[in-house]
């Protein structure tokens, strides 16, 4: 079959572009200019002119492209499948979704939803807002490549932890930071690194404990995961994305929120935790205990591989795509 | 502004110590450091950052910013007049013009690209400033043929390196990743570094490497497997960061180390660099030279694999530095020619570096 995914969100449409090519599918990926996504909302109107020229040419792309199926990524984004007038599947990410009523594109995603041919979401908080508009949604866990995100020997220089989402306040950088500005205090031998970006930046370099790193190519995430004897995730939404699942896949304890454990036949094993105080105590734990670290690493990857398999997910998105061929 | 000298000869008579002085633009932490080391002396030192507008320009495109910046230095100019200082030192060397407009005595301190970079437009600047000067010094021993043709009587300063705060924490022997201290950049000699990190993922990919991300090659090292490319760090992180690993991969280039290589070797770090200046210490630096990629590959390669090198070069160079480039002794030298200056007497004899 010939598929198109439009616009790579967290490496999503990516990973299913990869599992779909080994299942024997053409994929296409495109990617629109996504000009001003920096901007605050209202702001955004302002390159409403140069985002509808790039959506007619991506529209036209779809229109022109003679796919047998298109999954387009992040629900505004929708309106390209609008504009090219095809059947298309719609993958909801995460902020495009929620709090959707207070968005200046709030028409415009609801239309889009709701003319969706079938409409996924990506992390099990999206399900609430999303029924009230597609009653039928269904939750397709982000597919993750378990082979290049394989778990490997901790060497022997080895850093404490990294947090591996995002320094900013939708991942609870305000929580992240508290915890490790106790861990200086109690534990100031224990090493952190982190991803400077975000808005907590400057207050993360101002912590002796912390180690800013670049952002770091996708590719290195593997060997930069396995460098770490404990991740830290977003303790921010309940749910948790690509970063969190991937450190899973590498076999080391993750430390996330996480309040949907219903969404799977099996909860995730994560170490849950919330608070500041809670995410230091979850780390001095897990460095002192050895035998609960690999227990947990391992039972990650076995519920990653049994729970959000690439291959898997590209089956179920095939499934559909054939059944709506027919 | 006071009369020059006239703190300083109320202190003769009163018998207290300070001098005032003003240190005019932090480079490479210099000022700051020689300003601490004369606080601690009892002097009163202020300093200054002057607002270096378009810094990041093309020098052959900075001239535009020159509006701005002389209304920069007629502020600075009157601060310091202000302050009735006894004395101003002055980093970078064009800068020297704001002592020269202002009137003021100042001791102009050279630090690498201020003479190296001189262009059509800052060259007449730069030696104007250079004349003015009551004394020049020079950070790095390659800046003597630049300064020589002006001031034959320009003195090479070495760096101050502060090693109670560089100082070892963690041992070399225990550590066998590698730091580049040095920035990203071209003048550094990035692409030498590079080349030899490339050869290294290759032939030892267990090799880990740790470079801080800036200059315009940081895109190429993000791109290596056995690179991590750490965001900008503040000064103060710097030890930890140097601790943290068991080798320090410094600049290749000019043939001359500046402050991240010392205050790597005053970690007890075997530090890895192009020095081509060896007539400049009575006693050479213990680098382990290194120019092309070929080279620096191999030193890297033959100090992860030998704890007892790194530990026996890192002690040898921390008690190099001290002994070369202690906080004290710059600041002993600075503090007596400025006290020369202010007397009115001609400038001792500068002591071997």
């Amino acid at each position: 079959m010939r598929f198109v995914q439009v616009n790579d969100i967290a490496s999503v449409a990516s990973e299913l572009a990869v599992a779909l090519r080994k299942r024997g599918h053409e994929v296409d990926l495109l990617y629109p200019k996504l000009y001003g996504a920096g901007l605050p909302p209202l702001w955004k109107l302002a390159v409403v002119p140069l985002r509808f020229a790039d959506w007619v040419r991506v529209a036209w792309r779809l229109r022109t492209g003679d796919y047998d199926a298109v999954h387009i990524h992040y629900a505004y984004l929708g309106i390209v499948g609008l504009m090219a007038r095809v059947p298309y599947v719609l993958h909801c990410h995460g902020d495009d979704v929620r709090d959707v009523s207070r968005r200046v594109w709030a028409p415009v995603i609801r239309l889009a939803i709701k003319r969706a041919r079938h409409v996924y979401y990506s992390t099990p908080d999206l399900k609430e807002p999303l029924l009230e508009i597609r009653p039928d949604a269904e939750f397709l866990p982000n597919p993750i490549d378990i082979e290049t995100f394989h778990p490997e020997p901790l060497p022997d220089d080895a850093t404490d932890v990294l947090v591996a989402c995002a320094l900013a306040e939708n991942k609870g950088v305000e929580n992240i930071l508290a915890a490790c500005a106790e861990l200086s205090h109690t534990s100031p031998d224990v090493g952190i690194s982190g991803f400077a970006g975000g808005s907590g930046t400057a207050e993360a370099q101002a912590l002796p404990n912390v180690l800013l790193l670049m952002h770091q190519p996708r590719a290195k995430l593997p060997l930069l995961m396995a460098r770490h004897r404990v991740i830290i995730g977003q303790v921010h939404q309940g749910a948790v994305g690509m970063v969190e699942l991937e450190a899973l896949a590498c076999g080391r304890p993750v430390i996330a929120y996480f309040t949907y454990p219903d969404a799977y036949s099996e909860p995730p094993p994560f170490c849950v935790a919330h608070t500041g105080p809670q995410i230091a105590a979850a780390v001095t734990r897990l460095l002192n205990d050895d035998v609960e670290r690999e227990r947990l690493g391992e039972a990650g990857r076995a519920w990653v591989e049994r729970n959000h398999n690439a291959a898997q997910m590209a089956e179920r998105v095939e499934a559909l795509a054939i059944r709506f061929s027919r | 502004m006071a009369e020059p000298g006239a703190f300083f000869r109320e202190r003769r008579l009163t018998g207290k110590p300070p001098m005032r002085i003003a240190e005019i633009n932090d480079i490479a932490s210099v000022a700051s450091e020689i300003g601490a080391g004369l606080r601690a002396r009892g002097h009163d030192v202020t300093l200054y950052h002057p607002r270096l507008v378009g810094a990041n320009l093309h020098p052959q495109i900075k001239p535009v910013t020159a509006p701005i910046r002389a209304l920069d230095w007629l502020d600075l100019i009157r601060r310091i007049r202000a302050g009735e200082y006894d004395l101003v030192h002055i980093h970078y060397a064009y800068l020297g013009n704001v002592g020269a407009l202002g009137g003021f005595p100042y001791i102009l301190h050279c630090h690498g690209t201020d003479l190296r970079g001189g262009t059509a437009v800052t060259r007449p600047l730069i030696r104007n400033a250079l004349r003015e000067a009551r004394h020049v010094f020079y950070s790095t021993p390659d800046l003597e043929h630049y300064v020589s043709a002006v001031r034959p009587d320009g003195e090479f300063l070495p760096n101050p390196i502060d090693n109670s705060q560089f100082r070892p924490i963690t041992e070399a022997k225990d550590r066998s990743s590698v730091l580049i201290c040095c920035g990203l950049t071209e003048v550094k000699g990035a692409g030498r570094l590079l080349k030899a990190c490339q050869q290294l993922a290759v032939e030892r990919p267990d090799i880990r490497i740790t470079a801080i991300g800036g200059g315009q090659y940081t895109a190429a090292f993000q791109a290596l497997p056995n690179v991590t490319v750490v965001a900008h760090q503040p000064r103060w992180k710097l030890p930890g960061l140097i601790n943290q690993h068991g080798i320090v991969l410094g600049q290749v280039r000019l043939g001359s180390a500046g402050m991240a290589e010392l205050e790597a070797m005053s970690c007890a770090r075997p530090v890895v660099t192009w020095f081509n200046e060896l007539h400049a210490y009575d006693e050479p630096p213990p680098y382990v030279t290194a120019v092309d990629s070929l080279d620096i590959a191999s030193a890297i390669t033959t100090l992860v694999d030998s704890a007892e090198m790194r530990e026996t070069l890192g002690a040898k160079g921390r008690a190099w530095v001290e002994q070369h480039h202690g906080l004290d002794k710059v600041v002993s030298r600075v503090e007596e020619v400025a006290i020369a200056i202010v007397e009115g007497k001609s400038i001792p004899q500068a002591p071997a570096a």
